[in-house]
């Protein structure tokens, strides 16, 4: 049980090259929910569904703002910077923020997952990838804090 | 110390490499802000600063996380 190395779901980029799945990446509602370390079961290379499967329990409590399912991210955007990059960002915030939140002990989280609110086929609420903190993180009445890399966002792809 | 390539063998990403230059040794900070006592935490695989904890000193805690982003692919 733990949180895997961050990655981005295999089988929902092939879908989306696909074709089998034609997601907006601009207009759909992306969101990022808190999982722990405890998490079982994560795939990078399997259709992974938000609230199936691995990412149907050990996810953070709802607690202050946080509330099951996480937080949509303002502007999803997928830019191209410059030749040879496509990276997938938020455009409209630097950081999802929770507020009034307590995560204890084993409910502390150790990553991040982003999934897809809106598709509804060929898979509903995919996962699109998850991003393990690298420790796990404890927050007390506090404020809870993702910031997004402002070179290359959530993830990105080099081709040259 | 971190890994210089991922499980797949290709290299990992620029973020993450210059994280592993700073080192494993890297002892995290801490400061004093205002009555606020702020620390780093490491990522536990790259080294790099994972996390910004601030202790209000009245039993809050925040914490600021910073996403390292994926790489995907690459050259072959």
């Amino acid at each position: 049980m733990s949180f895997l190395p961050s990655y981005v779901n295999g089988d929902f980029l092939h879908d989306t090259l696909s074709g089998a799945a034609s997601p907006n990446w601009s207009t759909n509602v992306f969101k990022g929910a808190l999982f722990t370390g405890n998490i079982s079961g994560q795939d990078a290379n399997a259709m992974e569904q938000y609230g199936v499967g691995a990412y149907a329990s050990n996810q953070c409590p709802d607690s202050g703002t946080y509330a099951a399912g996480g937080t949509a991210l303002d502007t999803p955007t997928l830019y191209s910077p410059s030749n040879g990059t496509i990276l997938f960002k938020d455009a409209g915030a630097a950081s999802l923020v929770w507020t009034g939140v307590t995560f204890a002990g084993s409910n502390a989280p150790r990553g991040i997952a982003v999934w897809n609110d809106t598709l509804a086929s060929p898979n509903a609420n995919p996962i699109v990838c998850a991003i393990n903190f690298g420790l796990d993180i404890a927050v007390t009445a506090g404020t809870m804090t993702v910031t997004w890399n402002t070179s290359y966002g959530l993830f990105y792809f080099q081709y040259a | 110390m971190g890994k210089l390539f991922n499980e797949d063998g290709r290299l990992r990403d620029p973020e993450s490499l210059r994280s592993i230059y700073l080192g494993p040794t890297r002892t995290p900070r801490t400061w004093d802000d205002g009555g606020v006592k702020m620390t780093e935490q490491l990522h536990e695989d790259s080294g790099a600063v994972g996390a910004v904890v601030k202790e209000h000193g009245d039993g809050r805690v925040d914490a600021e996380v910073f996403a390292q982003p994926i790489a995907v692919g690459g050259v072959a």
